[in-house]
């Protein structure tokens, strides 16, 4: 077996084993998956999968996506933080159909991450699709220091309708610097100096030190967050929310890290042991990993 | 009259289901709400603030009708608005407004682009279209340069999104795994939730203490989530040239239950699903930092108050609607001293009367419940059966009747007038 389709079987086997109803899923098999994964491919972004009878999950972190992990098949690729690379991540909706008993993971849309390493700085190039109307492209540049702290950003937000009178006045565009001391932003053409004695966060940023999130599990680690095009969420912090080893023993292969703080519904990283953030999930809205190239 | 050259641009930010006191400004230590504190800082703030029916249409047809539900007809999210019902965006258009909207708009009936030039952004969800929602009202902030006098409506989700948690029995979406490592952050449960019996919800989950904590716990998130969406469109607002020339006003259509009595989301006439938030800055002309405790307000004062500002004549049939301008500037003026909220139970209209120390509620079936609001402000102890109570009960239901005189019903609600 190639190390590629050792890796994607045994997270998938882990991952259906932390669902609830894993281990039936699971000795469904391959094949199975299979199939499930060309659906996924074939659906169309914005509709949704076929509603289900849901309960939580083993791992609360994956209560979001458990619909959606029904035929998710985790990445080939390898993260490798000395090249150039791409990431693609569904945006995974959560909802429930008119009789709120039965639930569906739509996938909404699309982020894209081009990631481009250099000596003491990481640039990454981020282009959203959400629906139909919303998009945002920017580029994002962080330092590779301890935090891959935010450095400097701009970014433009489309929510296009068709209709030019409308689209000039709804465009915003936003650029940001952080000395470290003080971050600037200027959003439309008007500036804003702030004082964040945090270090100041990107979620791209996060995806080069995910598999490195537990050093960061402690009260006195607070940070802020950039959460475009929302603002800066002060406050963040990370903690371990489950232990590194399964009952009877064996090494727990994922990690699932939680962020909370102002403004942030109880948000994981859930990350395996490549250090690939396989799922950000949120609340009705979760980032599932597709594909690195 | 159409508008002037210097009647006033107007932004209605609403928010949806944000309870009245889930603001940190008015003493919530469990959340952060730096923006709508600066709005509070800046304007006036109505604490007695009613949703003039605590359910998303209803409420939200009020405010673009100036009519209470039994008079605009939409007393349910299902029914719909007659066609030769008038909305703010039709009656100031045809009279010199530019009217804008983006956002959630939910009225039955009416769409939206028939009344306003629609802007994009929204997309049913808070967590999703908050975001494009503010960015689109931004946008429009900084680029306006029409000759016209203009309308902003703006329409935001959260923390509607909480409603959610509810859904599906066994509450899926909720992170309930992770409530231990949460513990110590949870806000307690509401003063009137029975820990011991905890409670089921109307899709059938079973909710004990922890749950109805972390329930409450999500949802102010979402309210900081919302928090910060409004205090783009407002720091816009702010930071462009229309600052000093512009009402801004700042509700929610209704609150939330959120584990109070038992119960979840809203539709109730209990404080935590009927009081809003009620703010309006307008530099020069509102009293900034002030806290108006005496007024009893509702929503359909709201378009009074709009209409007034803007210079334009009341739409028809605004009955029981005022415009808050003379309370806002500090004019002296006979103010109501009660105000009346509406529901539905089973599409049959029914109504609670509050004054300054009291609420009734008149059920439809007759019976009625009673609550001593400043003794009892958590709406525990049904007072109505108490004979020491009778004549406070007789009171309220005179001014219910005299409320009933003063509408003019929707045919389909005749039979629901005096009790």
């Amino acid at each position: 077996m190639k190390r590629r389709d050792f890796l994607a079987q045994s997270i998938e086997a882990t991952l259906l084993t932390y669902l609830g109803g894993g281990a039936a899923l699971a000795a469904r098999g391959r094949t199975q998956v299979d199939k499930a994964a060309k659906k996924r491919t074939a659906r169309v972004a914005g509709t949704g999968g076929v509603g289900i009878k849901q309960v939580p999950s083993h791992v609360a972190a994956l209560n979001p996506v458990s619909a959606y992990l029904q035929s998710y098949v985790p990445p080939d690729g390898i993260l490798d933080p000395t090249r150039r690379q791409t990431l693609a991540f569904d945006i995974v909706g959560w909802g429930t159909g008119k009789d709120r008993q039965n639930v569906s993971a739509p996938i909404l849309g699309e982020v894209t991450v081009v990631r481009t390493p250099s000596s003491d700085v990481v640039q990454y190039e981020v282009r959203q699709k959400l629906g139909k109307e919303e998009a945002m492209t920017g580029r994002f540049r962080c330092r590779t220091d301890r935090w891959h702290s935010l450095e400097e950003w701009q970014y433009e937000y489309v929510l296009s309708t068709g209709q030019e009178n409308i689209d000039r006045l709804t465009r915003t565009s936003q650029s940001g610097k952080n000395t470290g001391e003080q971050v600037t932003v200027r959003t439309d053409g008007t500036e804003t100096v702030l004082t964040c004695p945090a270090p100041l966060l990107c979620r791209y940023g996060i995806l080069d030190m995910a598999g490195r999130l537990k050093e960061f599990c402690e009260a006195e680690h607070a940070f802020t967050m950039l959460h475009e095009p929302s603002g800066l969420r002060p406050g963040q912090r990370f903690r371990q929310d489950a232990g590194d080893v399964l009952p009877g023993g064996r090494k727990r292969p994922i990690q699932t890290i939680l962020q909370t703080g102002p403004a942030t519904v109880p948000t994981h990283w859930i990350v395996d042991e490549q250090g690939r953030p396989l799922f950000i999930t949120a609340f009705l809205i979760s980032w599932a990993l597709k594909s690195i190239v | 009259m159409p508008a002037g050259s210097s009647a006033p641009n107007i932004v209605f930010v609403h928010v949806d289901q944000m309870r009245h006191d889930a603001i940190a400004a008015c003493g919530n230590p469990h959340l952060r709400t730096p923006n709508i504190d600066r709005i509070l800082a800046e304007g006036t703030l109505f604490t007695l603030s009613h949703s003039a029916n605590p359910v998303c249409c209803p409420a939200r047809t009020s405010w673009y009708t100036g009519r209470v539900s039994t008079e605009h007809g939409v007393v349910n999210n299902s029914l719909p608005l007659l066609e030769s019902v008038p909305d703010l965006g039709q009656w100031m258009g045809q009279r010199g407004y530019a009217c804008y909207y983006t956002g959630k708009w939910h009225i039955p009936n009416r769409r939206v682009d028939q009344s306003f030039t629609v802007l994009p952004g929204g997309s049913g969800h808070g967590e999703r279209g908050d975001a494009g929602v503010a960015s689109a009202a931004v946008g429009f902030l900084s680029r306006y340069d029409g000759n016209l006098p203009f309308f902003l409506n703006v329409g935001f989700l959260n923390p509607h999104d909480c409603c959610f948690l509810t859904f599906a029995p066994e509450n899926p979406c909720i992170k309930f795994g992770s409530v231990g490592l949460l513990r110590d952050e949870l806000p307690p449960a509401p003063g009137s939730f029975d820990a011991k019996a905890g409670t089921k919800s109307a899709e059938g989950g079973q909710w004990d203490e922890t749950k109805v904590r972390l329930y409450n716990y999500y949802y102010y998130r979402m309210v900081e989530m919302v928090d910060a969406e409004v205090g783009r469109v407002y720091a816009a607002l702010r930071n462009s040239r229309h600052a000093n020339s512009t009402l801004f006003i700042f509700t929610a259509d209704h609150g939330e239950m959120g584990g109070s009595h038992g119960l979840f989301k809203k539709s109730q006439f209990y404080d935590p699903a009927l009081r809003v938030p009620l703010a309006c800055v307008f530099p020069g002309r509102i009293q900034a930092g002030k806290r108006d405790d005496q007024h009893l307000v509702s929503g359909v004062d709201i378009p009074a108050t709009i209409l007034d500002y803007a210079g334009i004549e009341p739409m028809p049939r605004m009955t029981i609607a005022r415009s808050l301008r003379p309370l806002l500037e500090g004019t002296a003026v006979e103010w109501r001293d009660y105000v009346v909220a509406e529901s539905t139970i089973s599409r049959t209209p029914y109504r609670t009367v509050r004054t300054r120390d009291f609420k009734a509620i008149f059920y439809p079936d007759r019976s009625t419940a009673l609550y001593n609001m400043r003794e009892d402000p958590l709406e525990m102890r049904n007072l109505s059966a108490h004979p020491a109570h009778a004549e406070t009960l007789r009171n309220l239901r005179v001014l219910h009747n005299q409320y009933v005189d003063r509408i003019v019903l929707h045919p389909e609600y005749q039979s629901s007038g005096k009790v």
